[in-house]
């Protein structure tokens, strides 16, 4: 008796030294030669492409793997499927769609490309990692022979101006989206039924809009004129009260320090903090806060202001016209008697649009088949019914069309594939999109307005991104100055804004924000000059 | 040569089966553990893809800078390292404090229920955590607040006040994690000899002496250990309770901010894995050397206690 | 044999006080998350949160069990691998803490060492991915769920100092006896050590219980989520559409992140409260008695 157990128990112990150890084996010397090895990989791609690229030869069956930044949907297997029963009979070609799911999504969008990850393709844009992957050679180059030959009719739709803006450091690394989204210039949303209690006009100005707060702030205790949190804040500091007035733009990637005008062509740059026009903004936002048009403790909020709108806790909000659209539908459905308004306090301004980078798909560095990952764009672009699928589901299970532009959303389809919630955004295309029947949508009028005002402006400066790597340490220590100082400047909380704005300004200097402005001085007018 | 070899191969042959015992473990760690370490290169490279971890560019320190660039770091290392010294000595009082009471008391029933109730916070995460105290402290509608103004006072806004949010993030470490190291103190107040107490019982000691002569020495060595653990990560902060209960509140920052929420703040939009690696570099070489210097205090004490 | 004089029943009034305030403490803010995750949302953005709700809503529940069968599997994997990876890093943090905390081991101080500087530097966040990626071949299998986080440094040390306690003449008598090492190990440490077995082991339990890192950097496949990986992709997904919705153009305020959050925290802890009381009666008092006079 005693012998057996021994013997079972040595034997227990045995196996699963032997699982650990074959698991470990053939880690441990490997591990070395396999990141060395991959950097031959990527200059052999761009030879091969160069020799196929008048051959559209789809003779062979693949499997693309393509990225997507969205949580996977229930039903977005069985979607595929359909796509993949069209995509093979087409181009010979099946896509398997995986996911960078949750909110951490961006550690895992480096990690993929770091441990050299098998895909194909990415989702990608200037809000998604575009910029700072690219400089890591994570894309492979987007060749523009392969683009004609292999997405002809995609290329068409795209207009000529958007590739310069897809370009760091003078190379393509994206397909861009084919909407143009006028997200560069930001709105008011008020609500209405709380401007015609207290006999305000229709908001024209800032001044309007800091009366209509005050207002509110005043004689409303159950809600606040704003509430929500610091970056909605700063949209309306940095956006609709300092940059709009001004037909300006700015190009420090995120800083909000650096300014060009919109109309400039030499590269004139401006550093926002020596001028005065901040700090009347700041003091703006000084009174406003003292008024208590938002919490005290804005700063540490971190509840969503349209969730808050909804609940009828805020009075204002600030975004672009794609969010507003959003929140104006569904109040309209919820509470149409708030008669929710939209106001661009710079109506008579030039308006900034939005980059290419908005939205697109970008190709793995290592990808063996980037000419099945074109002509896949291609069909998803280009004909309705790929885009039908991928972006809102199957016709009749998750949603009824209406027409070539409207649906109307089925139960399954709430439940199984909610319309453009599966990472569709890559080939997102305007014409072809459908809106939800019988919701009215008041902001068509202000779109077609600066359309046809010539207003949207695509200028010289839009397709600029400042390339930072050559003053990363001072960016991460400017960046930690604005998120500490410069956030709590906008908040209003602070006693006496003038003083506060020079200790900023000091502590700025010694960051070392005069070399970032220098350098981006610098790329700045070489631009300009290259665009010659 | 060979002799020395010799007296290795017995020596090994004489631990045998602990050497087997240890197998398991070592292998883990060496390949989970050990051979990432060579991520620690990262840190004094410019990192791209294509070249990989190896071939990739060197940069000497340029990947540590941005932490001084800004002066502000020592305060951060300051507030890091009180603020851990701080949970330690709080957290190690109460945890041992509570542990005794519940090892004394008889009633099975009452002490089910209590010893699960304390660890219910250790389930909430710190994002729920954070939502509570946001709604209870917040100046216009929160809870605090809300009494206050009731009983006519003058509402605080707390989150304006760096030296009030010392005690309140002490209290909210304290109160999500008195249940877990509860738990380890009483599984070894479990294991004493029970004849001990009940000679100085006879011998006409009451409950508090026993305690104090009893108890609290036989606790000793694991508290040691306890210590001497968490001491080695004194430079590290714990990143989600202080992100989710500060956040981007900056008016508390020059008592909050710790070394990780100022290092992610700065790189909030740069994927520099190179930058961020150095910051770990530096809160690992901090910590080591206060683990040398501890464990060698402790084992001038008693050899025994040490950590290795 | 308990005597009732007068300094125990002192301690004992300090002793239930002290302990009813603290369970109160403990136990009140999670009858608001429970309160909470069966509240309208609506009612909790005018009211706050209370014990009892103001408006009963079980939508943040129909949300979270939308998908019936992947929230059941993803129970069954999180079950499965929290007692298959709880036996298996309980047993090597075992014999480990037990190798190391024998005296009579004259390694043991180095090779402690060894194990220990892994738990201060620990820079290697792109390596271990590329290692567990590329090498092991850990992506999208059960065992990404089971082997990176089996170990843990902190449960190997506590676990050694507990062992140490037991006195080395119970050691040296076995010896005498003719048992080897290993047979010590299992027929008299094991034993003799319940209290730290069941605090490592529930420790270790609670860490594959409520994991969601392993799933979230190696699991593409929807049939291998954790649990808490699965609840928290609902809800980070609700509030990930929040920011991106301006993106996509979808209704930020039709899902209810608040009692979303919660019902999370209820759904995840339900099991380990209804388990705890069983483990907890190692943690009682002589349980060692009979051991060391045998």
């Amino acid at each position: 008796m005693k012998n057996a157990s021994r013997i079972i128990t040595l034997l227990t112990v045995v196996c699963m030294l032997l699982t650990t150890v074959l698991t470990g084996c053939g880690g441990t010397e490997k591990a070395r030669d396999a990141t060395t090895s991959a950097s031959t990989d990527s200059t052999v791609q761009s030879a091969t492409t160069t020799e196929d690229s008048n051959k559209a030869d789809f003779s062979e069956p693949v499997n693309l793997t393509m990225y997507l930044v969205s949580n996977e949907q229930p039903d977005a297997k069985m979607v595929y499927d359909k796509v993949n029963e069209k995509l093979k009979a087409d181009i010979n070609t099946t896509v398997e769609p995986k996911y960078l799911q949750g909110a951490d999504w961006k550690q895992k969008y480096s990690l993929i490309f770091a441990s050299g990850e098998n895909f194909d393709c990415i989702y990608t844009a200037n809000w998604a990692c575009y910029g700072d992957q690219a400089t890591k050679n994570a894309f492979m180059e987007v060749n523009m022979d392969m683009v004609k030959t292999y997405m002809p009719n995609y290329y068409k739709l795209v207009p000529e101006t958007d590739w310069p803006q897809v370009k760091v450091n003078g190379k393509i690394y994206m397909i861009p989206y084919l909407n143009k989204q006028l997200v560069g210039h930001r709105l008011t949303l008020i609500r209405g039924d709380l401007r015609e209690k207290y006999g305000i006009d229709s908001l024209k100005t800032v001044d309007d809009l800091e009366n209509y707060m005050t207002t509110i702030a005043k004689n409303e205790k159950s809600l606040l004129a704003y509430n929500g949190v610091i970056s909605g804040l700063n949209e309306l500091f940095t956006n609709i009260i300092y940059k709009q007035p001004k037909n300006s733009m700015y190009v420090d990637g995120g800083n909000g320090l650096f300014t060009v005008q919109l109309d400039d062509t030499v590269g004139n740059m401006s550093y926002a903090l020596d001028d005065p026009e901040y700090l009347k903004g700041l003091d703006r936002m000084k009174r406003l806060a003292d008024a208590g048009a938002w919490s005290k403790n804005t700063l540490a909020s971190k509840d969503d202001p349209r969730v808050l709108f909804s609940q009828g806790k805020g009075a204002t909000l600030f975004d672009h016209i794609e969010g507003m659209k959003t929140v104006v539908m569904q109040t309209n459905t919820s509470h149409p008697e708030w008669k929710v308004e939209v106001y661009d306090l710079s109506s008579d301004k030039l308006h900034e649009a939005s980059p290419a980078t908005r939205s697109g798909m970008a190709i793995n560095a290592r990808s063996k088949h980037p000419e099945r990952v074109m002509a896949m764009m291609n069909l998803f672009g280009t004909e309705k019914d790929y885009y039908d699928l991928t972006t809102y589901g199957i016709e009749s299970v998750h949603y009824k069309a209406i027409g070539d532009n409207k649906l109307e959303s089925l139960e399954q389809g709430i439940k199984g594939y909610k319309p453009k919630e599966n990472c569709p955004w890559a080939w997102e295309r305007k014409d072809y999109m459908r809106n939800i029947e019988g919701v009215p949508e008041n902001l068509s009028g202000i779109e077609k307005d600066w359309i046809s005002k010539g207003l949207s402006s695509t200028t010289p400066f839009t397709a600029f991104t400042f390339n930072d790597s050559n003053v990363k340490n001072e960016k991460a220590a400017v960046n930690d100055l604005k998120l500490r100082i410069g956030d709590a400047l906008v908040a209003g909380v602070y006693k006496d804004v003038q003083a506060q704005l020079n200790d900023y300004k000091e502590k700025l200097k010694k960051a070392g924000n005069d070399k970032i402005q220098a350098e981006i001085q610098k790329q700045l007018t070489d631009y300009a000059n290259s665009l010659k | 040569m060979s002799f020395v070899i010799k007296k290795v191969i017995k020596k090994v042959i004489k631990n045998k089966y602990y050497l087997i015992l240890l197998i398991p473990a070592l292998i883990y760690f060496f390949i989970f553990y050990y051979l990432p370490m060579v991520g620690a290169l990262l840190a004094f490279k410019k990192y791209n893809y294509a070249d990989g971890i190896f071939g990739s560019p060197w940069c000497g320190l340029d990947n540590f800078k941005f932490m001084f660039i800004n002066g502000d770091i020592f305060g951060v290392i300051r507030n890091t390292a009180l603020y851990n010294i701080a949970f330690i000595i709080v957290n190690t009082t109460f945890e041992i404090f509570l542990a005794i009471l519940l090892s004394e008391i008889g009633c099975r029933f009452f002490k089910k229920i209590s010893q699960g109730c304390i660890l219910f916070p250790y389930f909430i995460s710190w994002v729920v955590v954070g939502t509570f105290v946001y709604n209870m402290f917040n100046y216009e509608f929160g809870a605090v607040n809300g009494f206050l103004k009731s009983i006519n006072i003058d509402p605080i806004n707390i989150y304006n006040n760096p030296t009030a949010w010392i005690p309140i993030i002490i209290f909210i470490k304290l109160w999500k994690e008195i249940g877990y190291g509860t738990v380890l103190y009483l599984a070894a107040i479990s294991s004493i000899d029970q004849e001990m107490y009940e000679a100085a019982e006879i011998d006409g000691a009451n409950i508090f002496r026993r305690i104090r002569h009893i108890t609290i020495p036989s606790l000793l060595p694991t508290i040691i250990i306890l210590v001497l653990l968490s001491i080695g990560n004194v430079f590290k902060g714990d990143f989600q309770m202080f992100y989710q209960l500060v956040g981007s509140n900056s008016m508390v920052y020059s008592t909050t901010d710790v070394i990780d929420t100022f290092v992610t703040r700065s790189l909030l939009n740069t994927r520099e894995f190179g930058m961020t690696t150095a910051a770990g570099i530096i809160q690992s070489v901090f910590g080591l050397i206060v683990i040398v210097t501890s464990n060698c205090c402790i084992k001038k004490y008693d050899r025994d206690y040490a950590l290795y | 044999m308990i005597k009732n004089t007068i300094d125990r029943k002192i301690f004992i009034v300090i002793a239930y006080t002290t302990i009813i305030f603290t369970s109160m403490i403990c136990l009140i803010p999670f009858m608001l998350v429970i309160s909470g995750s069966i509240s309208n949302q609506a009612s909790i953005y005018q009211y706050g949160y209370s014990i009892i709700p103001k408006s009963i809503s079980l939508e943040a529940y129909k949300i979270a069990f939308l998908s019936p069968d992947e929230i059941i599997r993803s129970y069954a994997n999180t079950i499965g691998v929290t007692v298959v990876g709880t036996s298996i890093g309980l047993l090597i943090t075992a014999m480990t803490g037990y190798v190391l905390s024998r005296k009579d081991f004259e390694w043991r101080n180095k090779i402690s060492f060894f194990f220990y500087f892994t738990m201060i530097f620990n820079v290697g966040l792109v390596p271990w991915y590329i290692i567990c990626v590329n090498f092991l071949k850990l992506n999208d299998t059960y065992f990404a769920l089971l082997i990176p986080f089996v170990l843990n440094v902190f449960y190997i040390l506590v676990m050694k100092s507990f062992m140490s306690s037991i006195p080395q003449a119970i050691h040296e008598s076995a010896r005498v006896d003719g048992a080897n090492d290993i047979h010590i190990f299992i027929r008299i440490i094991l034993p003799m050590s319940k209290p730290a077995l069941a605090s490592i082991g529930l420790f270790i339990a609670l860490g594959y219980w409520n994991d969601w890192y392993t799933s979230f950097m190696f699991i593409s496949n929807k049939d291998l989520f954790s649990l808490q990986f699965y609840l928290y992709k609902v809800v980070s997904g609700a509030e990930a559409f929040q920011q991106l919705s301006s993106v996509v153009g979808v209704d930020p305020a039709s899902i209810p992140t608040e009692p979303l959050k919660l019902a999370m925290t209820v759904i995840v802890i339900g099991p380990i409260v209804l388990l705890y009381p069983h483990i907890q009666k190692y943690f009682v008092k002589g349980l060692t008695i009979g051991a060391v006079k045998g």
